[in-house]
């Protein structure tokens, strides 16, 4: 089985968001299914990875024993320009729940960018670009 | 003063682990690298019933990440160890991070 720790390491994975979204839900939306991944000593993780072309990949991730007890764990890079807010707008924009909350794993809460297509406003056309690979 | 329990599955890709860390009171972890700022052990708080778990103390406060679940306030996830904490010492060349463990428990 592939490893979730050596994947994030090879991709330069260096950000996480948490949040109370289901992943299962998100996955229906998505069109897409779970597969399984395993991390160090934490067991076997139901991962979605969705492509964002030049923005790079996110993972969704929740650990498989207890996916219907908690929410979702969502990696990316930095690297490629994505930010929490970014993420967390993208996600409530996609399961349309505006009573998600979304936090670092250090506990300080992310609130969601505004989602805008328009790219006069600084730093939104990145969020634009990204539904529109969603196709929302 | 120790920490804990906190508990750890074997799988596929550390089968054997409880029966090394058993003989050795020391627990390795080399993998996260890019998401705790260094290679690191890691484990899930509290005890956890199963086959394929098992539990520990260490006398090293760990990190914590925290995370939601689906209903209620955030809640501690998983804890980590990394280099920089007093008692985390390197092993093998500084492939791994090791921390010393008590209180081992099969789940």
């Amino acid at each position: 089985m592939l490893s979730l720790d050596e994947l994030l390491l090879k991709d330069r994975f260096d950000a996480r968001l948490e949040t109370d979204l289901y992943l299962p839900d998100l996955g229906e939306k998505l069109g897409a299914e779970p597969v399984e991944m395993e991390r160090d000593g934490l067991g076997i993780w139901n991962i979605i990875p969705v492509n964002l072309d030049d923005s790079g990949y996110l993972i969704l991730g929740v650990p498989k024993e207890d996916q219907d007890d908690f929410g979702t764990s969502v990696f990316y890079q930095t690297a490629k320009g994505l930010t929490g807010e970014l993420i967390a707008a993208v996600l409530l924009r996609l399961l349309e729940r505006p009573t998600a909350r979304f936090m670092t794993p250090e506990g300080d809460m992310v609130t969601p960018a505004t989602l805008t297509a328009e790219p006069e406003v600084e730093g939104m056309a990145e969020t634009g670009k990204i539904a529109r690979l969603l196709e929302f | 003063m120790s920490f804990g329990p906190f508990h750890r599955r074997v799988g596929a890709h550390n089968a054997g682990e409880f029966e090394k860390v058993v003989l050795s009171n020391e627990l390795w972890g080399k993998a996260a690298h890019t998401l705790a700022g260094g290679i690191c052990v890691q484990a899930y708080p509290g005890h956890k019933e199963g086959p394929a778990f098992y539990s520990f103390k260490t006398p090293i406060k760990p990190k914590e990440k925290l995370g939601f679940p689906l209903n209620g306030p955030e809640i501690v996830r998983e804890l980590y160890w990394t280099i920089e904490l007093e008692g985390v010492e390197y092993r093998d060349k500084d492939t791994y991070v090791s921390i010393p463990v008590t209180d081992l428990k099969k789940g």
